[in-house]
Formats: structure tokens, sequence, C-alpha cells
């Protein structure tokens, strides 16, 4: 069903548990501290909206892209795989399903402009192939449902300050670098949102009440959106120490394949790379 | 490249045959091939879809063409007794191979009428009975894309299966399409849509966007036809000259307007809107005789509620047009014979 999400694939077929994650996640830990695995995550989210801005897209292309990731993610461990092809396939597929096609060749192209030849070694051929890989891991459910408009439609009912709209439409695309639209549904994700943000406008007292008022309307299970409010906190303190520099130790852990032996000539890449 | 997911998901994938075993070739098409099967765990019916790879041997071009990934993406997603059901997607990325395991029908509309029409010299009428069963589970299925905001786009007997126990099917989702805040206009990409006898004339006459009343105008042109056993509007195709123009249906259109009159303002609002309703002078005065056609061609048939229902559908101004929601509300489908599921 594609109007209703409680009959969606997402619902039905593509709703995780935290234990699933985290049970799927133990393997990249025995290589990984969880802030490396984060941070590696990040970082691929990083070239997404990268890739989404030099290209235009639509949010809700890297929105789509990004769960698809998240997914594949939720499944197979980073090492192993090859995070970047993995991304590069993710925004081409999402491309195609949000109905804005582009050639496999300018995402190809952006995706190496934004990453660099240092870690980017794909090309067209390697993506055309992947996309199999991508469509089986997903089980062929592509459709995805967003919290962008179920957002905007709440915040203007809720008459809060423009800064706040556009604090929340943020916080939402940072939303798509953790799990939590694996999670929750996304209207519960859109009220999480706001609440979250509504703690941080500036005169937050003139609002108290109408906020209050309103939450208690809404009829929702409050623990949830407490839950996802912590893990959005969370994720902020991640964030805090995340730095690109550190990417290129990381995706060095990733090696299984015997056949991938340009262990050095990462490293001189890097040293090259730092010299700049 | 790390091989090591790429190889893990080779060991375990299975291939068609190692799942099916394929009994016959059915029909073929743009897209590829379609075969008869069965699987060997269950021993049930498939149709097994096959795409032909896009651009051969390139290895760096994407095998999963728009169209197969509306189909896959659609079809995959909804779940409707009065849509064709998706079982599987079988891949093989070495030989970039997709393959898209459908219920097996027994037959399609096409064939029905054809063995009530054109395979006997004096026409043999549909039962009253069979008819609207078929057009109630037909807009049955319609309503439900719709309001999952689906247009199939497509709409043509040889596209509704009809499974061994009577049960319609709405199939080949090919060039389905979702129109709910589309990124770009629903014409971009694929300029010329719906087999030419079922197309409306909102189309015809060069309108850019697809309406859900699209899909309409080609189920009156099948409820007709089930009345008639022939097509309604059996226009000739002008084609493509040169691929920057879209070539002008005028044969298409007389047909229509032979039968319905040509429309007036006061009919279609917005008629003098459409890009090619210039070349509606040229086409002389053409009055409604639609009534005294259907006597004609199915001197049998007298439902008053269904002429109604069928003249609904057939509106020319689009957003006048019945809804399939609506058209499942009318009047023909409460009275006797009561239409059935199966």
């Amino acid at each position: 069903m594609t109007a209703n999400y409680w009959e969606s694939s997402q619902a039905l077929k593509w709703k995780l548990t935290k234990e699933e994650l985290e049970e799927n996640r133990k393997e990249d830990l025995k290589y990984m501290t969880e802030r490396e695995y984060w941070h590696l995550n990040y970082y691929c989210c990083n070239v997404a909206f990268k890739i989404g801005r030099s290209m235009q897209l639509r949010q809700k292309i890297i929105a789509t892209a990004l769960t698809y990731f998240r997914r594949f993610y939720s499944r197979n461990s980073f090492r192993g795989s090859e995070p970047l092809l993995v991304l590069t396939t993710c925004i081409y597929v999402a491309t195609k399903i949000e109905e804005y096609p582009l050639h496999i060749k300018n995402v190809v192209d952006e995706a190496k402009n934004a990453v660099g030849e240092t870690l980017f070694k794909f090309d067209c051929a390697n993506v055309a192939e992947f996309e199999f890989y991508l469509m089986e891991e997903m089980d062929f459910y592509l459709i995805v449902h967003h919290s962008y408009r179920t957002l905007v439609k709440l915040m203007s009912d809720l008459k809060l300050p423009i800064s706040s709209i556009q604090q929340a439409w943020w916080v939402t695309n940072d939303v798509y670098r953790t799990d939590i639209p694996l999670l929750y549904p996304p209207h519960i994700i859109a009220i999480a949102v706001i609440f979250l943000v509504s703690v941080l406008i500036p005169d937050a007292n003139k609002y108290k009440d109408k906020i209050k008022e309103w939450f208690i309307g809404l009829n929702v299970d409050m623990t949830e959106i407490v839950e996802i409010s912590q893990e959005i906190i969370n994720f902020y303190e991640l964030w805090t120490d995340f730095n690109e520099k550190n990417i290129y130790g990381i995706f060095k852990k990733l090696r299984v394949s015997s056949s991938y032996n340009d262990n050095n000539n990462t490293t001189k890449a890097h040293n090259e790379k730092k010299k700049k | 490249m790390d091989r090591t997911y790429h190889n893990k998901k080779d060991a375990l994938r299975l291939k068609i045959e190692d799942k099916y075993k394929v009994q016959g070739f059915i029909n073929s098409g743009t897209y590829g091939e379609v075969y008869k099967a069965h699987s060997l765990k269950t021993n049930k019916e498939f149709a097994i879809k096959v795409f032909k790879l896009d651009k051969g041997g390139d290895y760096s071009s994407s095998a999963f063409s728009q169209s197969a990934c509306r189909e896959i993406t659609i079809t995959r997603e909804i779940n409707h007794e009065n849509i064709v059901h998706l079982e599987e997607v079988i891949i093989e990325p070495k030989e970039r191979k997709i393959a898209i395991v459908f219920d097996y029908s027994e037959y399609d509309l096409l064939q029905i009428l054809h063995s009530h029409g054109l395979a006997h010299p004096n026409r043999i009428p549909m039962h009253e009975f069979i008819m609207k069963s078929i057009l109630y589970q037909l807009l049955n299925g319609l309503a439900y894309l719709h309001a999952n905001w689906i247009l199939h786009r497509d709409l043509k007997p040889a596209n509704i299966l009809i499974m061994k126990d009577g049960t319609v099917k709405i199939g080949d989702l090919g060039l389905a399409r979702f129109f709910q805040e589309p990124i770009q206009p629903l014409i971009n990409g694929d300029k010329v849509v719906v087999t030419i006898w079922y197309r409306a004339p909102e189309l015809l006459l060069g309108a850019k966007h697809y309406t859900k009343a699209v899909d309409m105008w080609a189920i009156g042109c099948i409820f007709a036809e089930l009345i008639i056993t022939k097509p309604l509007f059996k226009g000739e195709e002008a084609k493509m000259e040169n691929k920057k123009q879209i070539p002008f249906q005028r044969d298409q259109l007389k047909k229509i307007f032979e039968i319905l009159g040509v429309p007036t303002k006061q009919q279609w609002n917005d008629i003098d809107h459409l890009p090619e309703s210039k070349n509606l002078k040229g086409f002389g005065d053409y009055k409604n005789t639609f009534e005294s056609y259907m006597k004609q061609n199915a001197p049998t048939w007298n439902s008053k509620s269904g002429f109604d229902l069928l003249t609904r559908m057939l509106i020319y101004d689009p957003k006048r047009r019945i809804t399939a929601e609506e058209a499942l509300d009318h009047p023909y489908f409460k009275e006797e014979p009561l239409p059935v599921m199966k």
C-alpha cells in the first residue's frame, strides 16, 4: 500500500528492532569502536548530502537513498563490503524510484567528485552490477515513506516561528544519519522532531502552553517520542568529534578480500592529501 | 574492490531453473519475454516475465529500465485481489537477467472477446452477468490503484487477466506510475502512453498531465467492447515521422467524434486550452449517435443503467468523467444480475 503507512512494506517488512540492529552490528564492532562505526556512517551520509546539493536533488531522494543505505547495513557489515559503492548505488536507485531518473554516469561522476579518487575507485559498471545486489538486499521493496510532509503540515498547524521550521527540517535530515527511520513510523518521527525543536525555541515560554496542549491533543505514546528525542541527542553527541580526516583509518579496517592489496596506495594517498 | 559481499550473495542465490520448471513461451514484447512455468516445490503455475537485457552487453549501463523499476516497485508494494500478484523477483547479476514471477492467468480479456467476437461471423453477445462481474472487478482494482495514487496508463483487454476461478486481475503495470507530488510533470520521459484505441481525448489533444480520468476513459472503451464484442473506437494510429514531433492522431479522434459527436465548449470547458485544439476545426459536424450505435451493434443489450454508466465513463471533460470509486456505487451494479467477485 502506498497511501497508508500501516499497510506499507516499510511497516510490514522493513520495521526493525533495536535488538536486530545491535546483533548485526557485532561483526563490525570486532574491528572498530562503536564511535568509529558511526563516524564511517556519518561520512557516507555527508557524501550523500554533498551529491544531493551538487546535483540539486530533492531532499526526499537523499532521504530515500539513506534509508536504503541503513537498511543495507541492518543486514550486512561494513567490513567486507564497499560502503561508497553501496551508497552511490542507493542514490542512483533512489532517483529512479522517486521518478527523477538520472544517467548512471552523472551519479558516478558526482560521487567521485564528492569523495575524491583516493577512496572512490568505482565506475559505472560496478554500480550497474551492484544495483542487482542492492535491489535483492531490499527484497525489492523500494517505496519509502518520509516524515517531511507530516512535519511541514504539523508545524504549520502549530504556527511555530519560521526559524523553528527550518531547524526541524535540518534535524529531520540528520535523522537519516541514524537508525531511527528503520525503527519508528515517519509521523512519530516528525512529532519527536517537533518535540525536540520546541524545547529549543528562543522564547520557549511564549509557546509553552500551546505546545503542551497540542501534545496532549495528539494522543501519541509519549515514551516513544522521548525515546526518539534521546536518540537524536545521542547522535549529536557522537557527531561532536566527527572528523573526516579520520575516515581513511576506519576504511582500512573494512578489508577482508585478499585480492584487495593496495594497502600502501591508500596510505600513500592519505599522506599526500595531508600534505595538501 | 572488496568482493566479499558479492561472493557471499552469489553463493546463496538460486536461479530461475532451481525453483521453476519452464513449460512454454507465452508472449513477448519490447520489454522481454513471458514464459509459463510451475514451481518445483508446490507445482503451482506461474507466469515469468524475463526482461530483455538493456543495451545487450553494455555492462556500464543499468539493467533495470525505469519501466522495470516501476513495475517491480508498484506490484511489490500493493496487495489486492483484482491486481496481478507478484510472487517474487529473481535476478542473475552475471547474466544481467531480471525475472518477475507473477500469478499465472488462464486467459486475458482479449482472448475472451475474440472467442465472442471475431472468431464468430455473427458475434455472440456476452452474458450480462459475466460482463458486469468483469467490469465490477476491474473498477474495484482500479479504485484501489487510484486510492494509492497510482495511474495504470495502459488499460486494454490484453492487460486484463482472467484467472482459472474467474477472478479478474489488472496486469502489466509497466507503464503505471505515482501521481502524487511528482517531481517532474508526468508527461516527461514517456511521451506516448496508452494503446491508441483506448486513449482518452485529452491525451489525443495533447494534454500534458495524466489524471485518473485517463484510466476511466479506457475502462469505458473496454466496457463498450464487452457489450459489442469489438473495439469501440478502432482508429488508425498516426506513426511518428520524426522524433521531435508527436503526430496528431486525427483518425482516432474522428472515430470517437463519429459516435460521440464533436465536443462543444459547453461539454468541455477547458477544451480550447489544449495544445491541439486548433485541429478541431477540420472535423466537420458530427452528432452524438451513441445510443443508436449501441442499439445497432448490440440489439439484445438493453440495460438502461448500464448505458448511463457507460456514457459517464466516456464524458469528454476529464473533470466531469466518473471516477472508479463513483462507478462502483452506480445503480448498474445494484440491479440484477448482481456482479460477483469471481
